[in-house]
């Protein structure tokens, strides 16, 4: 036996502040009262905001699961500042659709049956939007690229690919092939 | 006679993100919660100073051994009573605070004495403490028939070598999560499992309180695999000893890094494998020796063997698993427990002996099906494995399949192989609810849940067929304890066991509104209006039969074909192609579903998965998603899946088990046609590409001496 | 701990000033992580994602200069793909989508990562790296002063990376990248291979072969003398002996991720095959 030794990780310092910030989220303000300023913006989305639609499952920007998009572009919420996002415009799963429906991205993940648990769903919901809005018609690579953040450990993918096919089929206007 | 490719019930909810998870249920005053870990490999808890972590502003509470002891003595309480590090990173105490970073930061403010204990960090470091556990899974864990000894020696062919397959972490996208509150003496308590009532017992137990007072719900589970079960109930009870000291609701989250200790892995195997011949490819002898690790605080054992017993025909076959503790965090099942390690030693075997018996790897498998199981020496309920070798190679074009090495597209060399599959078909008691609403829509209940397979939508397939309405008037009701006990969600169990409990309720309910007078050319909706405008509702529950004298399983075969880069050996895994048996198929868009994630899944086993660990201190090295490697959508080859139905008239609805079998055989499949494309044979997992260059030292995973007894 | 969300560079190189320790923060990619674990806590973070002298790229004469906040999805497109194709190859081989509209350029260099993407084009492109602080301006570090070691750099606290200038350089590049993933992977081995048609050399860039980013200088003088400029070609067995060399040069570690033997094989090939398609 070896003699009893002490372990401990301690943290830097107190000083901790919180603040008070508006998020313009989905063309809405929301308002943060009391955040500790080292909040990422999925935390304040998830935890502040009442928005869960932006999944929290390894908070290092592997997986793809909290995909939000920030003026525009297609990001990890996990990996952003919430308070260096006061002044940018997110879009949100829960903007997606105004009227509570269906996008037709949505609806092609149900008719291709690419959806399992679910848990991973609302982001590859966004980035499969984020893609076709800057490549209608995406090629097999350029599909497999754009997805690749996005990790899913129940569908095998195969699914998803024939949902971004049903989209892209849809909005070409040809005939739909849902089966 | 398949079912209806039905779209998946729950799945708008889930696309919209408006289907809510444990962990996103947000009762008023809710707490997070920290866990602090242990920073020694093994030894014991000597002092708990929490007076720093106490100054963080928000922090409310610190629970650990002390305010366990109440709770009764269990193996899902011994870590949170015992004072005894079993593996870094166990939880010695559990931090409350007003937010996460709060409870975060107390948690690493807590100090903690401990003293040291020798410790064992790889199985290696202890062979000569290896035991032969009494049970592997629901099988005995040692098996004798014939003299595969003597038969060995008399065999026109024997292949002998050992296999070794690493640690997998299971990786659902979902961490595990429990958000707990008290009313009074009654505790409600959210959380990612994939057994509700399980649950609830083990919480009653533990903390003697009548189950009719603990309320578990899971209502969606963001993917399991086999993890979210009993591993992390410690620190889920720690989380309700807090809740019930502070009266506040509470939620703990695991963090990705915990995922990789806290709630289980698959065991690493060494296993000693010999397949004995006759000259005509017919199987004389099987010994199949396996080695695992457990911990030094739990036994668990899969079934890595159970293939070598029955999936082939053979008279002489000895089995034995073995065990050896380390401090490493706790083995539990994975998907494809046992089958996934088990058909990548025996099936990378067989091929070794296709090719050295100059026998074409299916025809060798042909010749060597079991019409029965040789095992239990009873007949199979059904087995459709030679039509899933016949289909999946005329799909695949196995007839035209090259001599090895010899085909290149650019840099890639191509190689083709397969291997058998399989898992066995269990039920469990299951009560199932239906009630035939004033309005004529249907609810059904069942207090399993859904992992994501599918549940939602084939129980409501299964009470829309029976009763004769459209899917749409059913309404699925799962995850939750105030509803009709029902089967844990593993095993590929839950379908099967749901079939009957709810053909049994759907027929109470039929043979209710008969008597009441339903007359013959009435709607149900028209009937219950008439006759029973309250609405009526029947029960059916169903025993799981022990089937002794038949043996059920699932069967598979599948086809793959790789390229490996020439210079840099690269492996890509360009096409898939396979069969599978299942009974009746109640909804191929999902099964399909399900094949496809389960080949993915071996796939990862195969080529990039491994939890690697410390061997000097047995910490986890790179336990995030960066480090251990999951397939990615660019990963993702051609899939061509077959389902072949089956007519099980022993099994009720003919329904067995799918989730499993996509998840093993596609291992040996593609080291398989990786010796196919380059000659070099792996036994060894993951496949790496390191391995594949001649002129490399190759990457040994550890070297054992020779287990044989 | 206080967040500057800076708008102008002097804001941000006030704030670095205030206090050399300070955080700085772009892409988040690296940063993030540590702060939600609470495995740190600093007293100060800079933002720098709203710095507009930080975006966008300008020619200097020959010399390429870009800012350091543009991020790996810009760097991918054109006009790089044009100008620097090896950077724009580069850059679309970092992570997903995602990390690559958030990550910058200037990130990856003062994270100085051994298997930073962009890494071997730059120093097969001899760029120089633009500091800046309140204190004493700009400052142009050369690379092989500024990578110093695995994730250390000669950047000061109190200063900030805020451009780096490549070379425009006639001729082909390539980047290529080994990974046991088709996508989301961090490097095993990487090489870059810039071809200078005016110059006629040659130059190699090497990743996570080394402590820093490397260059192969025998295999690039092996090139200059060997390849026959006016038709573009190597004699017979050339090709496959730069490789060797680019093997050489590298010194490669045992790791998790590959082996040192892997690594040191992996960069000759694709070396090896860099140059074959540079001269195709």
């Amino acid at each position: 036996m070896t003699a009893p030794q002490a372990h401990s990780n301690e943290p830097t310092n107190d000083h901790d502040v919180t603040v008070g910030y508006s998020l313009s989220i989905n063309g809405g303000t929301h308002p943060v009262q009391d955040a500790w300023i080292g909040e990422s913006l999925l935390y304040v989305l998830r935890e502040r905001l009442g928005l869960p639609g932006a999944k929290n499952a390894c908070e290092q920007g592997e997986c793809g699961s909290c995909s939000v998009v920030l003026d525009g572009t297609l990001v990890c919420s996990c990996l952003v500042l919430a308070a260096d996002a006061v002044g940018s415009e997110i879009a949100t799963i829960e903007g997606l659709s105004a009227d509570g429906g269906l996008t037709d991205v949505q609806q092609a993940f149900l008719d291709a049956g690419a959806v399992q648990c679910g848990f991973c769903t609302t982001g590859l919901v966004m980035s499969v939007h984020d893609m076709l809005d800057t490549t209608p018609a995406p090629t097999d690579l350029e599909r497999r690229e754009a997805i690749s953040g996005n990790l899913c450990r129940c569908t095998g993918y195969g699914r998803i690919f024939e949902a971004i096919d049903l989209v892209v089929t849809r909005r070409s206007g040809s005939p739909a092939g849902a089966s | 006679m398949s079912g209806e490719r039905a779209r998946r019930i729950e799945g708008a909810l889930k696309v919209t993100g408006r289907a809510e998870y444990a962990g996103e249920v947000r009762p008023d005053g809710m707490l997070h919660a920290a866990l602090v870990q242990a920073e020694i490999t093994c030894g014991d808890v000597v002092g708990i100073d929490d007076s720093a972590a106490r100054h963080t502003p928000g922090f409310v509470d610190q629970v650990s051994y002390d305010d366990a002891r109440s709770l009764a003595p269990s193996t899902a309480t011994a870590l949170i009573r015992e004072p005894v590090v079993h593996f870094p990173g166990q939880p010695v105490g559990l931090t409350a605070a007003d937010t996460l970073l709060a409870a975060r930061t107390a948690a690493a403010r807590v100090r903690v004495d401990y003293v040291e204990r020798p410790s064992v960090a790889a199985i290696d470091q202890a062979l000569d403490e290896a035991y032969a556990p009494a049970m592997a899974g629901r099988i005995i864990g040692a098996s004798h028939r014939g003299d595969p000894a003597v038969a060995l020696t008399g065999a026109h062919l024997v292949v002998r070598n050992r296999y070794q397959t690493a640690v997998n972490n299971h990786h659902p996208m979902e961490p595990h999560v429990v958000v707990c509150w008290w009313e009074g003496e009654q505790v409600v308590v959210h959380t990612s499992t994939q057994a509700v009532y399980g649950t609830r017992a083990i919480i009653a137990h533990a903390l003697a309180m009548p189950a009719d007072d603990v309320r578990v719900v899971c209502r969606y589970l963001g993917g399991g695999f086999g993890c979210k079960g009993q591993l992390w109930w410690p620190w889920m009870l720690w989380t309700l000893t807090a809740s019930k000291r502070t009266g506040r609701p509470i939620r703990l989250e695991l963090t990705r890094a915990q995922m990789f200790t806290l709630v289980g892995r698959r065991q690493e195997t060494v296993q000693d494998l010999a397949v004995g011949f006759d000259a005509t490819g017919r199987l004389v002898a099987i010994e199949h020796d396996v080695l695992a690790q457990t911990s030094t605080h739990g036994e668990y054992c899969d079934t890595t063997a159970e293939v070598s017993r029955r999936l082939y025909a053979c008279p002489n076959v000895r089995t034995l698993h073995r065990l050896v503790r380390t401090n490493e965090p706790q083995p539990i099942p994975m998907r494809a427990p046992g089958t996934a390690p088990g058909t990548f030693a025996l099936e990378s075997a067989l091929d070794e002996a296709a090719e050295q018996l100059g026998i074409d790897p299916v025809e060798l498998r042909v010749r060597n099906f079991a019409d029965h199981d040789h095992d239990a020496d009873v007949p199979w309920s059904s087995n459709s494995l030679l039509q899933c070798y016949q289909v999946a190679a005329d799909r695949f074009g196995w007839a035209q399949r090259p001599a090895s090495a010899t085909v290149v597209d650019g840099r890639w060399r191509i190689g083709w192989g397969m291997a058998t599959t399989c898992y066995p078909a269990h039920r469990q008691p299951c009560r199932v609810r239906v009630r035939l609403q004033p309005d004529g829509t249907i609810v059904v209940q069942c207090g399993t849940q859904d992992m994501g397979s599918g549940t939602y939508t084939v129980l409501a397939q299964m009470v829309a067929d029976a009763l004769g309405v459209p899917l749409s008037q059913v309404t699925v009701e799962l995850g939750d304890t105030l509803l009709p006990e029902g089967p844990f969600s593993g095993g590929s169990q839950v379908t099967a066991s749901m079939f009957p409990a709810a053909r049994q309720a759907t027929d109470a309910l039929r043979a209710q509104l008969a008597e009441l007078g339903m007359g013959h050319d009435e709607t149900l909706a028209d009937a219950v209006q008439r006759i029973a405008p309250d609405g009526i509702e029947a029960e059916g529950a169903a025993t799981a039969n022990a089937d002794i004298d038949v043996r059920c399983m699932s069967f598979g075969a599948i086809f793959t074909e790789v390229g490996v880069d020439a210079d840099l050996a690269e492996i890509r895994v360009r096409r898939v192609t396979a069969a599978f048996a299942t009974g009746r198929v109640l909804n191929p868009l999902l099964t399909e579903s399900q094949h496809i994630g389960g080949l993915i899944g071996g796939i990862g086993m195969t080529l990039l998965e491994q939890t690697v660990t410390d061997r000097s201190s047995g910490r986890i090295i790179g336990d995030n998603l960066a480090d251990y490697l999951v397939p990615v959508h660019a990963d993702m080859p051609e899939f061509d899946i077959a389902l072949i139905d089956e007519d099980d008239t022993y099994l009720p609805g003919g329904v067995k088990g799918v989730g499993m079998l996509g998840t093993a055989g596609i291992q040996a499949a593609i080291a398989n046609a990786i010796h196919h494309a380059t000659g070099t044979r792996v036994r060894h997992l993951p496949i790496r590409i390191e391995d594949l260059l001649h002129e490399l030292p190759a990457t040994t995973p550890g070297a054992l001496p020779s287990m044989s007894e | 701990m206080t967040v500057v969300t800076a708008t102008s560079l002097d804001e941000a190189l006030d704030a670095l000033a205030g206090d050399p320790s300070a955080q700085l923060l772009a892409g988040g990619t690296d940063f993030m992580v540590e702060v939600s674990f609470a495995h740190r806590r600093p007293a100060s973070i800079v933002t720098l994602r709203r710095v507009d002298e930080l975006k966008g790229w300008w020619r200097d004469g020959d010399t390429l200069v870009l800012g350091a906040g543009m991020t790996y999805t810009e760097l991918q497109a054109e006009p790089f793909l044009d100008v620097v194709p090896g950077l724009a190859q580069a850059a679309r081989t970092v992570g997903s989508p995602q990390i690559r509209n958030a990550g910058t350029i200037g990130g990856n260099i003062a994270t100085g990562s051994p298997a930073g993407d962009t890494l071997p084009v730059l120093v097969a492109l001899d760029a120089v790296i633009v500091l800046q602080s309140a204190a004493d301006g700009e400052r142009r570090v050369p690379w092989n002063e500024f990578f110093l070691g695995p994730k250390r750099t000669a950047r000061r606290g109190d200063e900030l990376v805020t451009a780096v200038r490549v070379p425009v350089v006639h001729g082909r590049q390539e980047y290529l990248k080994v990974g046991t993933r088709n996508a989301m992977v961090i490097s095993v081995a990487g090489v870059a291979l810039v071809m200078d048609d005016d110059a006629h050399t040659v130059r190699v860039g090497l990743g996570s072969v080394g402590p820093v980013p490397l260059r192969a200088p025998a295999a690039e003088a092996f090139a200059d003398s060997t390849i026959d400029w006016a038709t573009m070609t190597i004699p017979d067995g050339g090709a496959a002996q730069f490789g060797a060399l680019v093997s050489a040069a590298a010194s490669p570690i045992d790791d998790q991720r590959s082996t040192a033997a892997y690594r040191r094989h992996a960069v000759g090939v694709c070396a090896r095959r860099a140059l074959q398609r540079c001269l195709s």
